[in-house]
């Protein structure tokens, strides 16, 4: 696997928010087709990460580009359109919308359809639905959720509600994928098939992964390379087995759970 | 009742309950399918029905230039209410629940209070619209235009809006009312959105307001009060938030309780409460206790189904709603 030009670059993000440091001097570059672990005990600053990659919080300084293009001043809907997308630790699905209805919310950075058009129903704007709702369903395939398309969301079981946020996150078309916490709450498993699953999707789709886990067994399984974040300070980085044995990393996180675990 | 007068009485009130219906199916979508808050609907009611009766009053009008002084009525009716659409929207982008209720709220009372003393307009005493209609269509009676325009109205806002929330659009509206941060990041532009339905909101209910200016021949400031404004909403939550059919059941139930009870009941009676000093319990004319009624009701709604009475009910006729 090549590391062609990283698609998302990140160079010395600072976030405070009053007198908290969040984040500190954060740089993280991600590579198409790559998978990055972001790990750190809780309240390491990495959904902060996330929020700041996202556009959803703004760096007090810092740079960030998104394809070579500049996004820290842009908000949060217009980095999505250059091929960012986020899942959430605490899911946040469209409640009121059926599993069909949610993933076709996520084609919106593809509408290109008029408000004129939609309501005199062109047939412009018919056929961009038609293909919409195609995607969706195709994506729901993947998903395993074809099923329960017309079902409400949240009345999905738990499983079910993190792998609808992930296809709608993909109808977004993302070039990076950012999951805050995919395996959370599912029992071994279940996160075994999700990794399964997002190692398929990187395939189908050549996307990059950035994933955010305190399961270690999930995310040492599938990552290319490991930040490893503590008080908001990036303190390793490295491949899973460099990582595994930093001394700073064994010292703040991993210690002796870890060491217990490993076969 | 004579005939005549049987004809006039619900003539008048069909055509009333047409107005109320576009002014419902817009406020829905703001309040129900965007999820904000407003509780200023009337207000943009307001600023089309003056906007009119100014238009109508100060056009200069002899024999034939009457149907153009009527038909601009409409059109700047319309025009100056979605600019105060976009004047109230824009400033509210940040608020959210109780706060956007407040400064909506707010933006409709101070708008009465400015015509209220602004003399051309009528001030406190109201404005007389010349009938434009009369003189053009003499076959055809007024009330006939009328119903034809007001019923002509809530059916294409009901088209418009339906085909609106199928679409990728009306997606993107309902994705802001159930998870605006998650919407934004997935390319959902919230301001473009927000302002787009304060805005489209705002100019039906103008162009209902030319409608009634027209219509009712006199315009005052009574008729877009605080209670108008309320029952706007509660006729908007108990149909059923995002809920066409159930708005278009609860407008028309709501809107005529009070009228029938004033004609079938105008005399009967209830016990309100009990004062000694007036001689034991106390009666009230029942034709007059409806808004206690709607505020009970409401309670009781948001208590028990908050999602509104009618939402997602049928009667077998539809499947629900969905973006197809």
């Amino acid at each position: 696997m090549e590391m062609s030009a990283p698609f998302l670059v990140a160079k010395n993000l600072d976030k405070r928010f009053g007198g908290l440091a969040a984040v500190t001097h954060f740089s993280i570059t991600v590579g198409a087709g790559e998978i990055v672990g972001l790990i750190g005990p809780n309240g390491a600053g990495k959904t902060t990460v996330f929020n700041l990659l996202t556009g959803a919080y703004q760096p007090d300084s810092g740079t960030i580009t998104v394809a070579n293009v500049h996004t820290r001043s842009l908000k949060p809907h217009r980095v999505t359109a250059l091929g960012v997308a986020r899942t959430f630790q605490n899911i946040r699905l469209f409640r009121d919308m059926t599993v069909l209805e949610n993933v076709m919310t996520g084609f919106q950075t593809q509408c290109k359809s008029s408000i004129l058009s939609a309501i005199l129903k062109s047939r412009s704007h018919r056929a961009e639905e038609t293909r919409i709702r195609s995607e969706a369903e195709k994506l729901l395939d993947l998903m395993g959720l074809a099923a329960k398309a017309h079902m409400v969301s949240i009345n999905l079981p738990y499983g079910d509600q993190r792998k609808l946020e992930i296809a709608r996150a993909l109808a977004a078309a993302p070039k990076v994928l950012l999951l805050d916490e995919p395996a959370a709450g599912m029992n071994e498993t279940e996160s075994e098939s999700l990794q399964q699953l997002l190692l398929d999707i990187r395939e189908k789709f050549n996307i990059s992964l950035l994933v955010i886990e305190h399961d270690m067994a999930f995310v040492m399984g599938m990552v290319h390379r490991l930040l490893v974040l503590d008080h908001g300070h990036t303190i390793a980085e490295g491949t899973p087995a460099e990582v595994r044995s930093h001394p700073k990393v064994i010292e703040a996180y991993l210690g002796k759970d870890y060491a217990e675990n490993d076969g | 009742m004579h005939f005549e007068q049987m004809v006039a009485f619900w003539g008048h009130h069909l055509i009333m309950v047409g107005i109320w219906l576009t002014l419902t199916l817009s406020l829905n979508l703001i309040n129900g399918y965007c999820g904000l808050f407003s509780l200023g609907h009337q207000g943009f009611w307001a600023a089309g029905a003056y906007a009119a009766a100014a238009t109508v009053v100060y056009f200069p009008h002899t024999g034939d230039a009457s149907w153009i002084g009527f038909v601009l009525s409409f059109g700047v009716g319309t025009l100056v209410a979605t600019f105060f659409g976009l004047l109230v929207g824009i400033p509210c982008l940040r608020l959210k629940g109780d706060y956007l209720a407040i400064a909506t709220l707010g933006f409709s009372e101070i708008l009465r209070n400015v015509i209220q003393n602004c003399k051309p307009l009528g001030s406190s005493l109201g404005i007389s619209v010349p009938n434009l209609v009369r003189g053009a269509a003499g076959k055809v009676p007024n009330y006939v235009i009328y119903l034809v325009l007001s019923w002509g109205l809530a059916a294409i806002t009901v088209i418009l809006l339906r085909n609106l929330i199928r679409s990728s659009h009306g997606r993107a509206i309902q994705a802001i009312r159930d998870d605006e941060r998650a919407a934004e990041l997935l390319g959902v532009n919230l301001t473009y959105y927000k302002v787009l339905v304060f805005a489209s909101g705002a100019g039906i209910a103008g162009f209902a307001g030319a409608l009634f200016a027209n219509y009712n021949s006199f315009v005052t400031l009574e008729d877009f009060n605080f209670n108008a404004g309320v029952l706007m909403v509660v006729m908007v939550v108990l149909g059923g938030m995002g809920d066409l059919l159930g708005t278009f059941i609860a407008t028309i139930t709501l809107y005529f309780i009070p009228v029938l009870l004033a004609l079938w009941l105008p005399s009967t009676k209830v016990p309100v409460f009990y004062d000694p000093t007036q001689g034991g319990v106390v009666y009230s004319d029942i034709k007059d206790l409806w808004q206690v009624l709607f505020s009970v009701l409401l309670i009781v709604v948001v208590l028990v189904r908050p999602q509104g009475i009618l939402k997602g009910v049928t009667f077998g006729l539809k499947s629900r709603e969905v973006a197809k």
